[in-house]
């Protein structure tokens, strides 16, 4: 599948191409004895919100923490843009992360600050704005995340689906090129739900490209351009959403209709 | 017959030999268990303190989170020290007094409690106190941060969890643990004053005269300088158990466990080392 050239920088955002900015290419990762990626090969267009699918297991989220750098690979290459990121120190990895957000399952916001701390945390790290702006910065994206009101609370006064957008509004407050989400509706109840996939279409419409790993359907054909099935440590099946979605094919047919693994 | 009152027997010798074949086999892998986790922590926490050296004299530096655990880690530990060491040094003023008073030597209590306190018991028990009340924070505190995926936030936002969480923690018990320290052998002292003066009627004065004319500034220099090296075994092997914990909740109390009992070891055994260190030190340097 993905070719194993590099490829240039074709933007920060949606230019409507459909250039790579992440390609995966033979990656394996083992623990112990448990091979959960053999040979990974996977491509992420600019633009596109690509969907990784799979049982529980399956190593969607080992798939999706490596791609930035918070698990490293036994074998194979990751490049972001035209730079190969496995081999790089965590030092060299901030550079990286600057342009690629990741939202974590549960938002993994700093219990010890305030919402307002959290999301100032990544532009007092890697911005010369002064206080005023961050401030600024900070109640404009709540606003867009219909988070109004909650900069003063600490998370744990937050509802489970409010710290998710919460964690969203972290990620997306540095302008990411690229969103890595891990599992974002899940747990979350439909109002809940409906609103992160709203704030994840909204993103995509403004040309940000996306990983998505999820079990939810709903979320899954509402918000994905491809969708690649993990299966056995390979990607056994990747193809546009709609494809899929009318697939034949048993292994997804059987898992998107929930009759097997 | 023969038979029969020997199937008994063998099936209870089979029993019993599958019992002890469970029994060593659980051993031997609870054995190597063990030591494979002891060589774990003395890699990983060496190489813990390792990158801290390297890393902490390259920017960024966060002074302000520095400032926020000196007054976390030491200052809200004043009350602990207080009166672990003003408890000490009336135990030992009484112990002894009565001890001494025996044969005569009741007046020897100031010069062998302060004696003790500078150079023992103030700046050990300070350090197992610190070790119960900030190691175990800090393991529970970090191990909680790695289960919640608060850790792995940090680095995903582009920061170093060494630069903001650990190196913040580390230094600033190796700046306020001596202090700590000092403050215990100062309150340690007045406490056995004080109990000297009330049950043994030592005057304090005399008390004070004493412990000073017993006390060389070696006796304290050489108590303060072992808290440095309990601050770091504090402070690493908290921090090492924090970053490592695995499993959720359960994980986050092993941790806390483990940080406890791994540093109170280590300091009782640095103790002993650096007190034999600094006893051939003094000979050498007093002829």
């Amino acid at each position: 599948m993905a070719s194993t050239q590099p490829t240039s920088d074709k933007g920060r955002r949606n230019t409507g191409e459909q250039a790579p900015v992440i390609r995966v290419i033979g990656l394996a990762k083992s623990y112990g004895k448990n091979a959960v990626h053999k040979d990974i090969n996977l491509m992420v267009n600019n633009g596109e919100i690509l969907t990784l699918m799979g049982g529980s297991g399956s190593g969607k989220s080992v798939l999706l923490r490596s791609l930035i750098g918070l698990e490293k690979p036994d074998r194979g290459e990751i490049y972001f843009h035209d730079q190969e990121i496995t081999q790089l120190s965590e030092e060299d990895l901030i550079s990286v992360r600057k342009r690629i957000a990741y939202v974590f399952q549960y938002g993994a916001l700093f219990d010890s600050l305030t919402v307002m701390e959290n999301l100032a945390y990544p532009l007092i790290e890697h911005t010369q704005l002064d206080e005023k702006q961050i401030r600024d910065k900070v109640l404009e994206t709540l606003k867009k995340l219909n988070l109004e009101g909650t900069h003063n609370l600490r998370p744990a006064d937050l509802s489970g689906g409010m710290q998710r957008r919460v964690g969203v509004a972290r990620s997306i407050i540095m302008d990411p090129e690229i969103i890595l989400y891990d599992e974002p509706t899940t747990g979350l109840d439909p109002y809940n739900s409906k609103q992160i996939i709203n704030i994840m279409v909204q993103l995509k419409n403004s040309g940000v490209t996306a990983v998505l790993v999820t079990h939810d359907m709903h979320t899954i054909f509402a918000v994905s351009d491809r969708i690649a099935f993990l299966k056995d440590g390979v990607i056994a099946v990747e193809g546009a959403a709609e494809e899929l979605r009318t697939s034949k094919n048993p292994l997804v047919h059987g898992f998107i209709h929930g009759d097997t693994m | 017959m023969t038979e029969m009152s020997f199937q008994p027997l063998s099936g209870v010798y089979n029993l019993n030999r599958t019992k002890l074949m469970k029994f060593v086999e659980i051993s031997r892998t609870s054995g190597f268990d063990a030591i494979r986790r002891t060589f774990d922590f003395m890699g990983g926490s060496l190489n813990l303190l390792y990158s801290v050296l390297i890393s902490i004299f390259k920017p960024p530096f966060y002074s302000k989170l520095l400032l926020e655990q000196c007054y976390l880690l030491g200052v809200r530990s004043l009350s602990l020290v207080f009166i672990t060491a003003a408890s000490t040094g009336m135990v030992m003023s009484i112990q002894f007094g009565y001890g001494l008073e025996r044969f005569g030597g009741k007046l020897y209590v100031p010069r062998v409690v302060g004696l003790s306190i500078m150079r023992e018991l103030g700046p050990v028990l300070t350090c197992l106190m610190i070790a119960g009340r900030v190691g175990s924070g800090i393991a529970a505190e970090l191990g909680s941060m790695k289960v919640t995926q608060q850790i792995d936030a940090i680095r995903a936002l582009g920061t170093d969890p060494l630069k903001r969480i650990i190196i913040p923690r580390i230094l600033a018990l190796f700046i306020m643990t001596p202090l700590l320290a000092v403050l215990a052998d100062f309150v340690g002292i007045y406490g056995g004053m004080f109990i000297s003066y009330f049950e043994l009627n030592i005057h304090p004065s005399f008390y004070f005269h004493q412990s000073v004319v017993a006390l060389r500034l070696s006796d304290f220099t050489i108590g303060i300088g072992k808290t440095l090296v309990f601050s770091l075994i504090i402070g690493v092997t908290g921090c090492y158990y924090g970053i490592k914990t695995e499993g959720g909740t359960q994980g986050v109390g092993q941790a806390t466990t483990h940080s406890v009992v791994t540093s109170s070891i280590l300091i009782t055994i640095a103790d002993f080392i650096l007190t034999k260190i600094f006893w051939i030190f003094e000979r050498g340097l007093n002829g």
